[in-house]
């Protein structure tokens, strides 16, 4: 039997290979993989070298301050860099559309700023030219190509019954062709991941022990990807009579399930569950600080009973004739309310971009397209749950390094003519830079859980039905 | 007459047909629902912008004293807006993510210039789908689908040497059919667009014809590549992997590598490097003689040279100057950046003419006033605005003149610069005579097709 199948699989190789447009369309494809890869790469060195600079920079500025009251300090503020992610050349995901650097300042969150997506309403509407996202959205037209006849076709110039005839059964039929596909696939694929490898071995110290667990499992989902175009093609080319049909209707299934329905579903999770706009969001944190207190107004209810604490629990009765400087004491209080209320608030963002998230994702089973783009994103650490990672880390990193000056102004600067007083620039030497840290795949895949388990049920399916009884004998009847 | 009904029973027949044609029609009734949606909220941000604007003003001037011109230009953060006509719901461009109601104060201009919209980059990742998506995008599958295997269908069918033997009947019927296909897609887009326009109580003026006329000269062109790729005479399978892979070069790969050749050529890091130098600047500025900082300023606006000379105590006129003279710091650069992407979207429109699909969605954000080009003339607007607003409170921080009520009425509002749409005559022309010429060498090599 498997002999069988290995000379339908070697048959069908031999015939694909004789076809010069065939030929062309998978030069020009590996063509087209081999740029976005190396243009991938190029703009990868390219902002890591000016984020790495950049960061260099802001800590060599704050390194090189003077003798300076601490609060001065704090609006002069630090900024934070995200690096690009090792594998981000591959698969560029959110990139475009998310910030690489963010100003760390007092009292005040800011957002990443610097997108690179200018003109993206016109040049942008299909994403970038990427490796992943031409094996995601380019690869299974050539499958289609591939195999839209293999059945409908064999059955209509009549080799179908003679196969039969000489006892290979649909069964083998299918497995020899599939993995015939499966094979092109692997030589089609294969180079761009060994590229890759390269490409991320060769830069040296970031390349950590994970690059090649993540390619291999990046290429593992995207050899499930070919699998479940390879079903889907052949169960089509089985259930329609003539290869046209069945070439229109693939086609029209590609279009639906690559470029229609994760369009529609995107903007339907955002209506359903939508974030706010930056004018709402920064207006209801305002608002919220303003009700909590104004820590510059001497008669605010809140500021005034934190006021009667410090006092009491110093013992003193005014504060003058605290050990300690009050208006330290006051950033810090007022800092960690404000950070407080600006996390309730990102919080609930990041929640609403979740739910969009997991409302997207219950149709993975539905749609591998969807499993595989996200599933690969977060492999190569460029989704939309890394982004805000850095902003995270960064905000933690902001609050950290405020709250250590507002210590230094609280211990180090009198409460008497405070304004004029500095302390030594020797402080600004034991700060730490912002590094950010890289997730590790556990996490990167956090997301995910047993989600990946259903579009391989779903490709498994496919093959089980493809093999059924029902549709053995649907083949044969139509022979 | 029979002809006719027939044609259309045909026509109707294929299932496939018929589910292309019902998604098409499906796809953008969502996408103008969703963009009426898009446009509402953003119209609701201008507006609310504008709502709480009055109500701080109506907060300040309900104080017992009112607070001095530097505290109140430090907190008055105005609205300003990026007039949208509703034609951005249909096409949006790049409204959904950048600022369409930017909040900005009289301190330093270039520290609040590249502030972002919020969105959900998995969503702008997915791709968006508004009706100039469905139109550029989705329209030429469906003329595909419908068209390029014509002939091949008939010869399969056999019908079509039966047809060449009847004196010129071959030729007339195929145009009967791709006629009768034209009028079918046509109506289902005007049905679209004139939907649209009643949602969104868009008038029927030049604008909307200029868009039906472009999507028609669009539709001819994708029409006239059936023909042509029919003209060969292959069979249907080939002729509809022809059309398809027509389709991703010109939909998907030429926009595609458009953008890798423009983000390569026109990388910039200029708003980091202005970030940092505005920074540096600013920072500076504590530590520099204060008098000279402000006489400095004072050569640049000089309007207000007669302001008495600083004291010891911190002035608000001195911090307003230094914030005016680190946007001057990087006046430069930010010229040169502005130059770089007015040259990045020159060197887009002249990219432009490669691909039919780059050219139409262009041309239909630039219609809409979505575009990039837009979005720059919107952020010079609010530039022009800050100079207003500077310019109104200078008067009371150098002249040491008291706010009173009525100055904080009195207090300049943005006013949206109606935007001229671009004359883009001559590239209609052309665009026009181009498929005009496209259509005349698939006409010419239709008629030499041989009855297989």
């Amino acid at each position: 039997m498997n002999n069988k199948i290995m000379q339908i699989c070697r048959h069908e190789l031999a015939s694909k290979r004789k076809s010069p447009s065939l030929w062309l369309i998978f030069f020009m494809t590996q063509l087209l993989l081999a740029v976005a890869l190396l243009t991938g790469w190029q703009q990868h060195q390219h902002s890591m070298h000016t984020q790495a600079k950049a960061q260099e920079i802001v800590e060599q500025q704050w390194n090189a301050q003077p003798d300076r009251h601490p609060h001065r300090v704090a609006h002069f503020g630090h900024f934070a860099f995200r690096p690009p992610s090792a594998l981000s050349f591959f698969d560029l995901g959110v990139n475009a559309w998310v910030g690489d650097s963010i100003f760390l300042e007092a009292h005040k969150q800011n957002s990443a700023n610097f997108a690179n997506d200018q003109d993206g309403g016109t040049l942008l509407r299909f994403s970038e030219l990427s490796s992943a996202n031409i094996l995601l959205i380019i690869w299974p037209l050539l499958i289609i190509a591939l195999g839209f006849a293999s059945v409908s076709g064999e059955q209509k110039s009549g080799t179908l019954r003679q196969l039969m005839s000489m006892g290979v059964s649909f069964r083998e039929l299918i497995a020899g062709k599939s993995l015939s596909y499966l094979l092109v696939s692997v030589v089609f694929i294969l180079p761009v991941f060994v590229l890759a490898l390269a490409l991320a071995a060769g830069s040296g110290a970031q390349f950590s022990a994970e690059a090649p667990l993540r390619l291999t499992l990046l290429f593992g989902t995207y050899l499930l990807y070919c699998l479940f175009w390879i079903a889907l093609t052949l169960l089509i080319s089985s259930l329609v009579k003539a290869p046209k049909q069945a070439l229109v209707l693939l086609t029209s299934v590609w279009f639906i399930l690559t470029i229609l329905m994760p369009r529609m579903l995107a903007e339907f999770a955002h209506h359903q569950n939508p974030h706010q706009k930056r004018n709402d969001f920064e207006l209801a944190i305002k608002l919220d600080n303003r009700k909590v207190g104004d820590s510059h107004n001497p008669n605010d209810p809140y500021f005034s009973q934190f006021r009667e604490e410090t006092l009491k629990k110093y013992g003193v009765s005014t504060v003058e004739e605290l050990p300690i400087n009050y208006k330290g004491l006051v950033m810090q209080e007022g800092e960690k309310l404000n950070a407080e209320i600006y996390k309730k608030h990102y919080q609930q963002q990041v929640a609403q971009f979740e739910a969009q998230r997991q409302f997207v994702s219950q149709f993975y089973w539905l749609n591998p397209y969807l499993f595989v783009r996200d599933f690969s994103m977060a492999l190569t650490r460029t989704d939309t749950r890394h982004f805000l990672d850095f902003e995270q880390q960064a905000e933690a990193h902001r609050y950290a390094r405020i709250q250590k000056l507002n210590q230094l102004h609280t211990h180090e600067i009198h409460h008497h003519n405070d304004r004029a007083q500095r302390v030594d620039k020797s402080y600004w030497q034991e700060f730490e830079a912002f590094n950010y840290l890289t997730p590790k795949l556990s996490w990167s895949l956090s997301a995910f859980s047993l989600a990946w388990l259903l579009p391989l049920l779903a490709v498994a399916a496919l093959f089980i039905f493809l093999s059924s009884n029902p549709m053995q004998r649907r083949i044969y009847a139509a022979v | 007459m029979l002809l006719f009904k027939l044609e259309c029973k045909r026509l109707f027949a294929g299932t496939i047909n018929k589910l292309v044609l019902v998604l098409f029609i499906v796809s953008g009734v969502f996408a103008i629902y969703q963009g009426a949606l898009g446009y509402k909220s953003l119209r609701i941000d201008q507006y609310k912008s504008m709502v709480v604007f009055q109500k701080e003003r109506e907060h300040v001037n309900s104080r017992e004293t009112l607070p001095e011109a530097g505290s109140l230009a430090y907190y008055a953060s105005a609205p300003t807006e990026w007039k949208l006509s509703p034609w951005a719901a249909l096409f949006v461009g790049e409204t959904p993510s950048s600022m369409v109601a930017t909040k900005i104060r009289a301190t330093a201009l270039q520290s609040q210039a590249f502030n972002r919209e919020i969105v959900n980059p998995a969503q702008q990742r997915a791709g968006g789908l508004d009706l100039g998506f469905v139109l550029v995008y989705f329209l030429p599958l469906v003329i595909g689908i419908l068209t390029v295997t014509l002939i091949s269908d008939e010869q399969h069918a056999g019908r079509w040497r039966l047809l060449n033997a009847l004196p010129g009947s071959a030729l007339t019927l195929l145009g009967k059919q791709m006629a009768l296909r034209f009028a079918v897609i046509w109506l289902l887009v005007v049905i679209l667009l004139v939907s649209a326009a009643l949602i969104l109580s868009l008038p029927f003026d030049a604008l909307f014809w200029t868009v039906l006329g472009a999507t028609s000269l669009y539709m001819v062109f994708w029409f006239a590549l059936a023909t042509l790729i029919m003209s060969f005479g292959k069979n249907s399978v080939v002729n509809s992997l022809a059309y398809l892979s027509s389709w991703v070069v010109l939909a998907l790969l030429i926009p595609g590598a458009v953008h890798l050749y423009l983000s390569g050529q026109y990388q910039s890091d200029a708003p980091l490097e202005i970030t940092l130098q505005q920074r540096t600047t600013l920072n500076d500025g504590w530590d520099k003689d204060k008098q000279a900082t402000l006489d400095e300023f004072l050569t640049h606006e000089t309007p207000w040279q007669n302001t008495a000379p600083l004291g010891e105590a911190f002035d608000w006129k001195w911090y307003y100057a230094q914030q005016h003279m680190s946007d001057l710091a990087v006046q430069s650069l930010v010229e040169a950046h502005i130059q770089n992407n007015q040259a990045r979207q020159a060197q887009l429109q002249t990219l432009s003419v490669l691909s039919p699909a780059l050219l139409f969605q262009l041309s239909l954000n630039e219609l809409a006033q979505t575009s990039s080009g837009y979005q720059l003339k919107y952020q010079q607007q609010v530039a022009d605005y800050h100079t207003v607003m500077r310019h109104f409170f200078y008067d009371f921080m150098f002249f040491d003149k008291p706010v009173t009520r009525q100055d904080v009425e009195d207090f300049p509002l943005f006013k949206a610069q109606v935007m001229e749409t671009q004359k883009g005559l001559w590239k209609w022309l052309f665009s026009a005579l181009l498929v005009l010429a496209l259509c005349a060498l698939a006409i010419a090599r239709i008629r030499q097709v041989k009855p297989f």
